[in-house]
């Protein structure tokens, strides 16, 4: 696909903070009212919101799951923790077996999760799709993260590498495959900056204790310098860790987001671009983050709508102009018929 | 008649056409711009999405295109969709300010009450061989790790279990669920544990700091059987897994920061918690020590001899994240 030919599409995202946060409070008290049964309509609603007010050349995504397929899939995965939980307190030395058990079945779990998402996707009218059987599964998410361990992490770039993948080259939309050609070399880069930029900002942050501690204990009173100590103490680990977890992710992310993207296309109907600025991200994370837990979880749907806003402006599609026909044959075949009816096993097992 | 503008997309469209919906009686009708019938369904036929503030309205008709409505503002009439009274709830700014005090409120309620509650539920029906192996397995971890045989004299192992069996019988306890075990450890210092299913661990180093004072001994002893008689360990085990399940369940996907608020109440929660069974295993020791005619003080001097370098004057804050409460504060409830 020649892409100087293409019309540029950006991703518009519409949604409000006042109607989201609106959406989000009432949700979250009927979810605790019923104990969490309602957190499955709660999730419909939410996806739905953002879904929907997220567009493409004047055509928006819809979230096409129904509530009660979500509950199903809640249900069984509590009931599969709740096993866990008995098993790690009660009979520990089960846990192997169990560990086992579960390492078979996981890749399973990962592939119906993924297609269900992707299923319940819509664009003009078309569902995307899933292809991702068992087995590459079980090698990609079992076998390969154990490689990573024995070769003591090396392999774990790579590995990272083959996961995404093995996803994103199984993903469809209108026949038309994802085909991604990722790099490897991209996900050894970004780990290095990620080590390094942990290695940077833990530096700082031992520098100031050093430099702060002593003095704050000479200014004060013994019993007040002790309390004056841990207090500055504890608040200069908490931004540590929050800003430590905002630059990791941050980093990782916007590189790998958008290598995914630049590199990846449905051949004849649309390629992508990501252009995620890794420190304006990192500051996003760090921001949110901030404002969440001085807010005590109130500013989640500010924080949610800023993110997406963010995210889409960054992002944009080249559409084929031939499109419409492109499409248009593809919904008169058979598999199109076959794929948009919803099947037995459009169920998602999860708790999250 | 009503009718309304919207946009129709036929099953895999490329393009989405102007079209206008028609409420006819007892089903809908759709023509195009140039008023062309695009299809006409009984409304049992479709499916009309859940109403949803700020998203726009939406039918699926039964070849698989839908129809959605192009102003925001628009929802189906009464009877067609469901959600409409959580759209009625979204969209009031009364509703909207009770759900921002109900939630903590609830959230609050769950924790300190329900959760509780289910947990002591729960351990209600857990049976006592398991109660038994959960100590097998907690005690064979202690001896690999922090725990070694004791140094203390045959004389001094056999005067201590026989304190403990006459203060259980003095004080109407089965002693069968319980064992006595002593052991050095320098990991625990002068300490006692109790583990769940009733086995009482005692270090070297307590039996000698309270030698001279077998009141305090006992006062101690008293102390951990409480624990072990109102089941705090196991409880404290079933309100966590419940407590996780049920977070999980209502928070679906919540940021970083958000994990961190949650784990970290949570945390203050289990501390509440524990400085709570603290609390309770002090108050059925000193009811006991008061039965059998010991002094009350045992238990405070307990405390004292074994913490007597405890600040008094420690910042009120940190005692949130305190697991016991602070020691002058026990001994002020021991001697009431």
């Amino acid at each position: 696909m020649d892409l100087q030919q293409t019309p540029v599409h950006a991703v518009r995202f519409s949604g409000t903070v006042n109607a989201f946060f609106r959406i989000w409070i009432v949700n979250l008290t009927l979810s605790i009212l019923t104990l969490g049964i309602y957190s499955a309509w709660a999730k419909v609603r939410t996806n739905r919101y953002f879904y929907s007010n997220t567009d493409i050349d004047g055509h928006c995504f819809r979230y096409l799951a129904q509530p009660l397929q979500i509950l199903i899939g809640r249900l069984i995965a509590a009931t599969l923790f709740i096993g866990y939980v008995v098993i790690a307190n009660i009979v520990p030395a089960a846990m192997p077996v169990f560990l086992l058990i579960f390492f078979f079945v996981a890749p399973w779990l990962i592939n119906q999760s993924v297609r269900f998402g992707l299923r319940m996707t819509s664009y003009r009218n078309i569902r995307f799709n899933f292809s991702g059987t068992y087995l590459p599964a079980l090698l990609y998410f079992g076998v390969l993260p154990i490689v990573a361990v024995v070769t003591l992490g090396l392999a774990y770039p790579w590995v990272l590498k083959k996961m995404d993948e093995y996803i994103h080259a199984n993903i469809s939309y209108a026949s038309q495959v994802l085909t991604p050609r990722l790099r490897t070399s991209e996900y050894y880069w970004t780990i290095i900056v990620v080590v390094a930029a942990v290695v940077f900002i833990s530096l700082i942050y031992f520098a100031i204790s050093l430099l702060v501690m002593p003095s704050l204990a000479a200014h004060s009173s013994a019993e007040a310098s002790v309390n004056a100590s841990t207090v500055f103490f504890m608040l200069i680990s908490l931004s540590w860790y929050l800003i430590l977890f905002a630059t990791v992710r941050a980093v990782y992310r916007a590189r790998i987001r958008n290598h995914l993207f630049n590199t990846s296309g449905f051949s004849d109907i649309a390629r992508f671009r990501s252009s995620l600025p890794i420190a304006g991200y990192a500051f996003l994370l760090a921001t949110n983050a901030l404002a969440i837990i001085a807010t005590l979880g109130l500013a989640y749907p500010w924080a949610k709508i800023r993110q997406a806003r963010f995210l889409a402006y960054f992002t944009s599609v080249y559409l084929a102009s031939h499109l419409a026909s492109l499409v248009d044959e593809y919904g008169q075949s058979e598999s199109a018929l076959a794929e948009e009816a919803a099947g037995f096993f459009d169920v998602e097992v999860g708790i999250g | 008649m009503r009718e309304v503008a919207g946009a129709y997309y036929a099953p895999c469209a490329a393009e989405a056409r102007q079209a206008k919906l028609i409420f006819d009686d007892g089903a809908l009708r759709l023509i195009d711009q140039q008023g062309q019938l695009l299809a006409r369904h009984p409304f049992s036929d479709c499916q009309f999405e859940d109403s949803l503030t700020g998203v726009k309205a939406e039918v699926t008709l039964p070849d698989g295109s839908f129809f959605q409505a192009q102003d925001t503002a628009f929802d189906w009439p009464k009877g067609l969709a469901r959600g409409r009274s959580v759209t009625w709830l979204e969209s009031h700014l009364l509703t909207v300010i009770l759900a921002v005090i109900l939630a903590p409120l609830l959230l609050f309620l769950a924790y300190w009450y329900l959760i509780p509650v289910t947990a002591a539920t729960l351990v209600k029906i857990t049976p006592v061989a398991a109660i038994k192996y959960l100590d097998e397995q907690s005690l064979t971890l202690l001896e690999a790790t922090v725990l070694e045989p004791t140094k203390l004299t045959e004389q001094q192992q056999a005067n201590i279990k026989q304190q403990f069996a006459s203060l259980l019988r003095a004080a109407d306890i089965d002693d069968r669920g319980y064992q006595l075990l002593l052991y050095q450890s320098d990991y625990f210092g002068a300490n006692a544990v109790a583990l769940a299913g009733g086995t009482l661990i005692i270090t070297d180093g307590l039996v000698q700091v309270l030698e001279p004072d077998p009141d305090a001994m006992s006062a101690v002893m008293l102390h951990e059987v409480g624990h072990v008689q109102q089941q705090h360990a196991i409880r404290a085990i079933s309100r966590s897994a419940a407590a996780t399940v049920f977070l999980t369940f209502v928070f679906q996907d919540i940021e970083a920061g958000g994990e961190l608020l949650i784990g970290s109440s949570g945390t203050l929660f289990d501390l509440a918690y524990s400085r709570d069974m603290e609390r309770q295993a002090d108050a059925f020791a000193v009811r006991h020590l008061q039965r059998l005619g010991l002094p009350s003080t045992a238990l405070r001097q307990a405390l004292q001899t074994v913490a007597p370098s405890a600040a008094d004057d420690s910042n009120p804050w940190l005692e949130y994240l305190a697991t016991h409460p602070t020691i002058e504060a026990r001994g002020r409830a021991a001697n009431k």
